[in-house]
């Protein structure tokens, strides 16, 4: 029977009448715990605190206990070995995309689909992306992301964003992909076009921090700190030439409350799966396509096409071009293989904020496009300008402080 | 007689002071103004960016939390900055445990297995552990402030 709209409020009055108690409100130590994570003056430090526990865990668990403990000795003690061993023919073509370099030692130095193919995806990024998602999750169900959202809010209106522009931020250092999707938070245009472009430049996914910590752990500080730069300096640039306004938000804040373990372990669940799912597919075929490319010459005749560019503008190596046409499909894959070419540290950094801020993986092409072609293409051409006075940039830091 | 309220403010504006003292030495031995320094089981500096320069700033910030909740220890404000200050501490304290935890699982490099014998586990987890002494100042702060909080309701 269906009921109109008087009855149904009356039937509402009925219920509450029942079920609801009313009191005086008591501020309790959970209330008091949660204004101070939103004040400036406190939330800014416990923020800090908070992202330096996030790191210190991702870096234990993912590097130290996963990576370095078992995974390189899984794949370097006796995959590799069994691999080249029972692979015939190490002069041959099939051998060469296959299992890689035969006197490689290691699964990174080896670049075959089956050594640095499955490396790279099983043995460093899955278990980062793994406790990233743990913590993302546990954080985002304990009520803690909104506040996050209310502190970051004058400072990302700086740069002509909100502080719900937080959410897409954290993503993105999950994986650029549903981190695009998450930008439709964001009210205007120009907010999400800034964000977008932001992210697709300036925000490393997991599947890079895993790798930048295996390769480069003693200068990843310096690398996220030319990232957050960058960030700021072409955020605020991009909010002052952009036109379009950029509203207020209302939040609504939860109370905190422990994170129930059923949902934290479905939403884990289907966030890894899902990038297993799609990560490593990409991966195989990244290494296989750089594999035929350099077969076919087409590596060795780009660097020499952009050897001026790479050398004189950037100050890297010519043969940092291989590893720019991976990171059109990993940007993982790109970082490992940088490890093999011979650099200064300070070309090493630059070469890794080279990869992080060039052009995004082809799955967040593919979802940038899904949003608008017109969007894409213009954070595109903002991508190539960036990427052109960024590395110049960077560069002549180096020359200045006489390390490059 | 001392009261209540002043033994709570002493103790946690000495632990607050002290927070203070390690993280800014912790700061200064990592931007190389001199030697690693010891006091007790308390090793304080070395070369990592992460741990001594932002982990120290986070000491700190968390040294004076403490002292700015121990001077209102009338009202659930001064407990619940307390907690705060002391929980940050722990969250260094707590990293640290974890990450010689995380270390002392596999084998070390060179040994056939992939796992650390038992005795080597224990080993890698010996003490001593200073983040002990956060985790006492840690419950302490939590019961005051839960009591705090029962008592005004």
């Amino acid at each position: 029977m269906a009921l109109d709209t008087a009855q149904r409020w009356e039937l509402v009055d009925l219920i509450a009448q029942q079920t609801v108690k009313a009191g005086a409100y008591r501020q309790g130590i959970g209330d008091v715990l949660g204004e101070l994570t939103v004040k400036p003056l406190t939330g800014i430090p416990i923020a800090v605190a908070v992202l330096y526990a996030f790191w210190s865990i991702f870096c234990s668990f993912a590097g130290t206990l996963v990576t370095d403990g078992f995974m390189i000795k899984i794949f370097d003690g006796c995959w590799l070995p069994w691999l080249q061993a029972a692979w015939p023919d190490p002069g041959s073509i099939p051998y060469f995309l296959f299992v890689g370099d035969p006197a490689a030692e290691t699964c990174f130095e080896a670049f075959g689909v089956l050594t640095s193919g499955l490396f790279v995806p099983v043995g460093v990024v899955l278990p980062a992306v793994f406790v990233f998602y743990l913590m993302m999750t546990v954080l985002e169900d304990s009520g803690y992301l909104p506040r996050l959202a209310v502190l970051m809010d004058t400072l990302l209106h700086r740069i002509g964003l909100h502080g719900y522009a937080i959410v897409p931020i954290i993503l993105g250092l999950g994986c650029n992909v549903p981190a695009v999707t998450a930008t439709r938070v964001l009210e205007t245009k120009k907010q999400r076009f800034i964000m977008m472009t932001l992210l697709a430049i300036f925000i490393p996914c997991g599947a890079q921090l895993g790798i930048m910590m295996a390769v480069l752990p003693e200068t990843l500080g310096w690398v996220f700190l030319y990232l957050l730069a960058g960030f700021v300096v072409f955020g605020y640039v991009l909010s002052r030439v952009i036109p379009g306004s950029n509203p207020e938000i209302l939040i609504d804040v939860p109370p905190y409350r422990w994170p129930v373990a059923a949902n934290v372990v479905m939403k884990l669940w289907s966030k890894t799966r899902g990038f297993f799912v799609s990560a490593v597919p990409f991966v195989l075929f990244g290494v296989l396509l750089v594999n035929v490319l350099y077969l076919a010459g087409v590596i060795g005749w780009l660097a020499g096409l952009f050897e001026p560019l790479f050398v004189t503008w950037f100050g890297v190596p010519k043969e940092t071009v291989g590893p720019l046409i991976a990171a059109f499909l990993r940007k993982d894959l790109a970082v490992a293989q940088l490890s093999t070419i011979p650099m200064t540290p300070y070309q090493m950094i630059t070469a890794v904020v080279l990869i992080s801020i060039y052009f995004p993986c082809v799955a967040t092409f593919v979802v940038m496009l899904r949003e608008g072609a017109r969007q894409m293409l213009s954070a595109v051409g903002v991508l190539a300008v960036v990427v052109l006075l960024y590395g110049g940039l960077i560069h002549a830091v180096g020359i200045l402080l006489g390390v490059a | 007689m001392v009261s209540r309220y002043q033994a709570e403010w002493f103790f946690f504006s000495v632990l607050g002071l002290a927070a203070i003292a390690g993280g800014i030495a912790g700061v200064l031995v990592w931007a190389g103004t001199g030697d690693a320094v010891v006091f007790g089981p308390v090793t304080i500096g070395g070369d990592d960016l992460f741990r001594y320069l932002w982990g120290g700033l986070v000491v700190i910030a968390g040294g004076a939390m403490m002292i700015a909740g121990a001077r209102r220890t009338a009202d659930l404000e001064g407990y619940a900055l307390i907690l705060c200050g002391v929980l940050m501490l722990w969250v260094i304290a707590g990293t640290d445990l974890f990450a010689i935890f995380c270390e002392s699982i596999p084998a070390p490099e060179g040994s056939p297995g992939l796992f650390n014998s038992f005795p080597g586990f224990l080993a890698g987890m010996a003490p001593p552990y200073p983040a002990v002494l956060f985790l006492a100042a840690a419950a302490l702060a939590g019961v005051l402030a839960r009591r705090k909080s029962r008592s005004e309701d």
